[in-house]
């Protein structure tokens, strides 16, 4: 039985180096072609009408107008009379055009009417709802002897908004139908999975006959697993006009419906002994992802305290359904958590770092790892030397702060196939069902291919977002790396097996004792006896030895579970408002380092998710219309360059961390930032800022209140 | 800026493009000359993108926000969302392709691989065009600078840490985009 | 977008004669004007490009007055304002940040762009009302006005606005009646119903320059501009205050003049402040006092109480900047 593994730590020839992104250069010039940038002969532009309501009965449609305009060759309603329209911006009619502009004309000419009905789109008071969801209660240990025994007991309420994927690509689709068969070039996260739901969502045809290509894609951050409504109705268009046609949503409409974060708001209880242990937890949380509502998120996060009682309410509101936003639940949870226990911490006067370490033995599995990080984050932010209470201040409106974090993920890799082809003239390629988010994904496959033939990076072949190749599952929730690099590792393995086989008569050795180094085939110990690869290439014989492999499979080649830390240092002006990140540091722990560069990108851009959600981004509905008032990119800000202060990403490397095997990394550094900055400006202004994200009006409100309750203890 | 069609009607000595009328619009884009006709309505963008298959600049927000579009016109960085494509007659546009390919990149393209300024990539033809604009004026700025003249653009992933690396690599950037019509071979800087 | 005409004149006198047509909108940078075309807020008929007409691009001293040409980009004067010590209009200008918009923004187009207030821009309105009530006060007003008192609570959007304001400029406005010139922040007014305008301008007029008075004086106005804005990212001020003092020779302010940004509907001159300046010293007291004495009367609504503070500190941070600026002097 073969066995799988990766090389053992410190013979890696590929893993790990700094290699540039394959696709970096055709990104760079602009020659990279996305999906949105696709262009076919005859192709249509395909737009939707959308409703303005939040809550509304279609009553009458006409879409005769449409129809009769010249330039217009498809129209399809996609909601008739009668149906209820649950939130503003849902799909009404489609229309295809020879133009984008001539298409907009067409919706122009379509006459809708509605029934408007009540609707609810703040949940900040839960009690407003439509439908009352029962509450999800769960306890353990014994709440209330745990909170007996609390000599400190720290009460919060907390809120953490709706956000957006924000994705700059915005959802669509280009489809064109030959025949039967239909191709469409996806914005996706899920080339594989989508042909099967494009039939389940409606599209008049069989899975095996729609073909899915994705060759770039401009951002998922889990908004992109579907067809959607509009991948669907696109594709219905192009059938019916009998031409290609381009659907792509305008930026209100990739705001508005393509994918949004659940929000939660809590109010939260936490006891302490005197000496800083954890004893009990008491959280009453509810929260929104749009009209579904939303489970409960998993506080206490990290820290398992032994006695809690939880309930979580589900509020469904008028407004889109949520979709995975990176690392689900997590961020949300990391907050109220983390905000939580630092408040604890500022209560009984300790340096949040001691209690953190006080109470390390709640967290399980990662304690050693998290112990390990914490002192090296200490280390590298000077914090025991620049870490003062919440009562001591700076001169000036400027003051500094400190704020620490700790989260988990798991990032196990998904399932995923592979096929490996060697040619006989000694070219390398892999052929996967996969996408590149822009994570890295092509560039670690071919690492992983030149690592086991041992052949540089350019020697090799990559070929993906193709749902003709192998199917590969979709990205998301960090499985992507493990997947990909597990496959593709059984099937090279195998193929260089079989080379192997092939090849040892001619250097007079067994199979076994062949390695692949250097761009040569050699007898382990002995480099006298070997060949070039394209001599070993050039014996296999006419055809290609071609392999498929998969994962999960035997061997280990990768792992799941990993704990990061993470510090903030802000300075926040208490005169404005206005909190300016100085640093912001990530330790991070994820196995196998594939690709160091890329891996470092990877945690960059969780932290630049984390400022934005942590101090700009926010989903703001307007209560009487039921809309958003910023589904767009004006005023649903994303951080700026000059936002985000300096980054700094340290990976946990050694023997023991490669001996895990490969662990995604997308989710894990975008978990702490929310928990980290709160921390850091509570530390700086002395007051916790109740809700994320920490504008210059939420800071100014939390200090006002401040000043207003000082004030009121100063009468009394 | 001519007018392609028959229906335009004088207002006094001016000539008024009607709305369904299509405009005549000249451009010299990345040193080729193109020739597109467009109704008044149809943006710079669009123009690019739909009409001359030139899709470097993106489109993402479509309102002046993010920049993903940035584009120079006669050596001024802007917008091409919010550029009407009847306004830019005439004018030498450059975008991301006018600086490299990818088998020969400008310097700084090259220099966005090597500091992975990228990850998804939408954003990047808009901040390679910024960052050659700030560059060509200023070879070693600093960092106030740099969040000044990228602060018309926005990403998404999260690639700031990179941008800044190529904004302070010393990458040299001559005459990405010129103001008058002429030395299109001095382009690939 | 819907369809609209166009047209490209060449000379002031035609562009004014083109501008009569009902309907018709004057196109400068188009920054603010392509937004509301695709947004659908504006329909207008025709556009009228201003960018072939000759005369209104540039800055230059005209006796007593600089004379910045309607049509000069933002970046071009932020290099020619810095030469002329306009400080306040220099400084909120490289406010606006992003080079795409200083590029192509010209300095009418800035005085003249429309609110952002985020109920306009979703089509309900200047005043959006609703059943015959405005949404804003029971609705997000985070970002809307304090000072005031309705029935308008957008703000003013312009950054220009009040730096010239508190320099004592005017806009020169033409139509082919000819010529007049207009205060700063005469230039806007409160609409009180939904028909009415934000701009005093009537049917067919044209800003086509603004003038600054000369600083004058022996040590001459000297003005800052002070803005606290979310991000350093392009992105739109909370609150912003120009500040314009003159003094005698024992660095006492003699005259000031304080306008407040992005509180109000309008420009807001805030007489308060300014008096509050006059007579004392230009130093951190002042500054304290003016701040204290900044945004009186103001009536903020449910969700933006934050707003006085921030435009008292902001009153405060621009007569410090003078303050810093005597004393390094």
């Amino acid at each position: 039985m073969a066995d799988y593994s990766w090389p053992a730590p410190g013979t890696h020839q590929t893993l790990g180096r700094r290699l540039s992104r394959l696709d970096g250069p055709v990104k760079a010039t602009g020659a990279a072609k996305y999906s949105y940038d696709k262009a076919l002969p005859g192709m249509l532009h395909g737009k939707m009408l959308t409703c303005p309501h939040a809550h509304a009965r279609i009553v009458a449609l006409d879409v005769s107008g449409a129809r009769s305009m010249p330039g217009v060759r498809a129209v399809r309603v996609i909601q008739d009379v009668g149906s209820e329209i649950q939130w503003a911006h849902d799909e009404i009619v489609a229309v295809a055009a020879v133009s984008e502009d001539i298409a907009r004309d067409a919706l122009r000419a379509v006459r809708v009417e509605y029934e408007v009905l009540e609707h609810y789109v703040i949940e900040e008071d839960p009690n407003g709802t439509f439908e009352k969801k029962e509450p999800q209660e769960r306890s353990q240990g014994d709440p209330d002897a745990g909170f007996a025994s609390a000599t400190t007991v720290v009460e919060r309420e907390l809120a953490i908004p709706q956000i957006a994927h924000m994705c700059l690509e915005a959802h669509g689709q280009v489809a064109e139908w030959q025949g039967d068969e239909v191709t469409v070039w996806a914005s996706t996260q899920g080339v594989s999975t989508l042909p099967q739901q494009f039939v389940d969502g409606g599209l008049e045809t069989k899975a095996a006959n729609v073909r899915i290509r994705c060759d770039y894609m401009g951002g998922g951050f889990g908004a992109k697993f579907s067809p959607d409504r509009w991948g669907i109705v696109g594709a219905q268009l192009a059938k019916d006009a009998g031409a290609p046609v381009k659907m792509f949503l305008d930026r209100d409409q990739e705001v508005a419906v393509a994918g949004s974060r659940p929000s939660t708001f809590a109010k939260i209880r936490a006891g302490a002994t005197a000496d800083g242990k954890l004893v009990a937890w008491e959280s009453e949380t509810w929260g929104s992802g749009g009209r579904p509502g939303t489970g409960a998120v998993p506080v206490p996060y990290v820290f398992n305290v032994p006695n809690q009682r939880k309930k979580h309410t589900s509020v469904p509101t008028h407004l889109q359904s949520s979709r995975a936003w990176r690392a689900p639940n997590h961020p949300q949870a990391c907050f109220l958590t983390m905000a939580t226990l630092d408040d604890v911490a500022a209560e009984l006067a300790m340096d949040p770092l001691d209690f953190v370490l006080a109470n390390l033995e709640l967290t399980g599995r990662f304690e050693a790892t998290y112990r390990e990080q914490l002192e090296i984050a200490a280390e590298r932010t000077g914090w025991r030397e620049r870490w003062r209470p919440r009562t001591e201040f700076d001169d000036g409106p400027l003051q500094r702060g400190l704020g620490l974090s700790l989260h988990t993920w798991g990032g196990r890799g998904h399932q995923s196939r592979c096929d490996v082809a060697v040619n006989p003239d000694g070219s390398v390629e892999a052929r996967i069902g996969t996408q590149d988010l822009g994570t890295g994904t092509r560039t670690v496959i071919a690492m992983v291919l030149a690592e086991t033939f041992g052949l540089e990076i350019d020697q090799v072949t990559v070929r993906m977002g193709d749902s003709r190749f192998p199917q590969s599952g979709p990205s998301g929730g960090s499985s992507t790396v493990g997947g990909v690099t597990g496959s593709t590792r059984r099937a090279a393995m195998d193929a260089l097996r079989e080379v192997f086989t092939r090849v040892a008569p001619m250097l007079e050795a067994e199979p076994e004792t062949l390695v692949a180094r250097g761009g040569r085939i050699e007898v382990d110990g002995d480099s006298t006896r070997s060949m070039t690869w394209q001599e070993a290439a050039s014996r296999i014989g006419a055809v290609a030895v071609t392999v498929g492999g998969r994962n999960p499979g035997r061997g280990k080649l990768n792992d799941s579970g990993v704990g990061g830390v993470q510090i903030a240092d802000v300075t926040v002006d208490i005169e404005t408002g206005v909190t300016r990140v100085n640093k912001l540091l990530a330790i991070q722990d994820c196995g196998l380092v594939v690709n160091e560069k890329l891996a470092e990108s990877q945690i960059y851009s969780g932290l630049i998710m984390g400022v934005g959600y942590a101090l700009f981004e926010e989903l703001i509905a307007d209560p009487h219309s039921g809309r958003l008032l910023n589904a767009d990119m004006e005023f649903y800000r994303l951080a700026g360059i000059g936002d985000v202060g300096t980054l700094e990403a340290v990976l946990m490397q050694g023997p023991e961390h490669q001996e895990r095997g490969v662990i995604g990394l997308g989710e894990p550094p975008v978990i702490s930032p929310g928990a980290a900055l709160s921390n850091a400006v509570a530390n700086a202004i002395g007051h916790r800022v109740p809700r994320l994200p920490m504008t210059p009006e939420r800071v100014l409100e939390t200090l006002m209140a401040a000043e207003a309750a000082e004030a009121l203890e100063e009468k009394a | 800026m001519g007018t392609a069609s028959e229906s335009s009607s004088d207002s006094g000595d001016v000539t008024v493009v009607g709305p369904h009328d299509r405009a005549e619009v000249e451009l010299s884009v990345n040193g080729v000359r193109r020739l597109a006709e467009v109704e008044p309505r149809v943006t710079l963008l669009d123009l690019l993108r739909d009409h001359l298959d030139v899709t470097g600049p993106k489109k993402v927000c479509d309102r002046g926000t993010c920049g993903a579009c940035t584009v120079l016109e006669n050596g001024r960085l802007v917008y091409a969302c919010s550029r009407l494509a009847v306004e830019a007659g005439g004018a030498e546009i450059t975008t991301v392709e006018g600086l490299g390919t990818p088998d020969s990149m400008h310097p700084l393209q090259a220099a966005f691989v090597e500091h992975d300024a990228q990850q998804c990539g939408f954003c990047t033809p808009g901040f390679v065009m910024a960052l050659s604009h700030l560059l060509e004026k200023q070879p070693n700025p600093d960092d106030d600078e740099i969040d000044r003249a990228l602060s018309g653009n926005l990403c998404r992933c999260g690639t700031y840490q990179g941008l800044r690396d190529v904004a302070h690599s010393g990458v040299k950037v001559v005459s990405t985009g010129q103001a008058s019509g002429d030395g299109i071979g001095g382009r690939r800087g | 977008m819907r369809a609209f005409a166009y047209a490209r004149p060449t000379s002031l006198e035609e562009a004014l004669d083109v501008l009569k047509r009902p309907g018709a909108l004057p196109l400068a940078g188009g920054t603010d004007l392509t937004t509301l075309l695709k947004d659908e807020v504006i329909e207008p008929e025709m556009l009228v490009s201003l960018a072939d007409v000759a005369d209104l691009r540039g800055v230059e001293h005209r006796g007593s007055v600089v004379h910045i040409g309607a049509m000069t980009p933002l970046a071009e004067l932020i290099e020619s304002a810095d030469e002329l010590g306009l400080d306040a209009v220099t400084q909120a200008a490289r406010e606006i940040r992003a080079p795409q918009m200083l590029s192509v923004g010209t300095v009418g187009g800035e005085l003249c762009q429309r609110p952002r207030c985020w109920y306009f821009r979703s089509g309900f309105g200047l005043l959006a009302m609703q059943g015959g009530r405005s949404m804003v006060p029971e609705g997000d007003n985070r970002y809307h006005a304090i000072l005031g008192s309705g029935p308008a609570y957008f703000v003013n959007p312009s950054s220009l606005a009040p730096a010239l304001s508190a320099l004592g400029a005017r806009v020169v406005v033409a139509s082919t009646q000819g010529e007049r010139r207009v205060l700063i922040e005469d230039l806007y007014q409160v609409p009180l119903r939904e028909d009415q305008s934000e701009f005093s301008l009537a049917d067919g007029e044209l800003v086509v320059a603004v003038e600054v008075p000369t600083p004058d004086g022996p040590s001459g106005a000297v003005s800052s501009s002070y803005e606290v804005r979310p991000r350093t990212t392009l992105d739109w001020p909370l609150a912003t205050a120009s500040v314009a003092v003159t003094t005698d020779s024992a660095n006492v302010v003699t005259r000031a003049k304080v306008v407040l940004g992005h509180v109000a509907p309008r420009p807001w001159v805030d007489l308060g402040a300014g008096e509050a300046l006059v007579g004392r010293e230009l130093d951190a007291s002042a500054a304290a006092g003016a701040g204290a004495a900044a945004a009186s009367g103001a009536k903020p609504l449910s969700k933006n109480a934050y707003k006085v503070r921030l435009a008292q500190v902001a009153t405060k941070r621009a007569v410090l900047k003078l303050a810093a600026r005597e004393e390094t002097a």
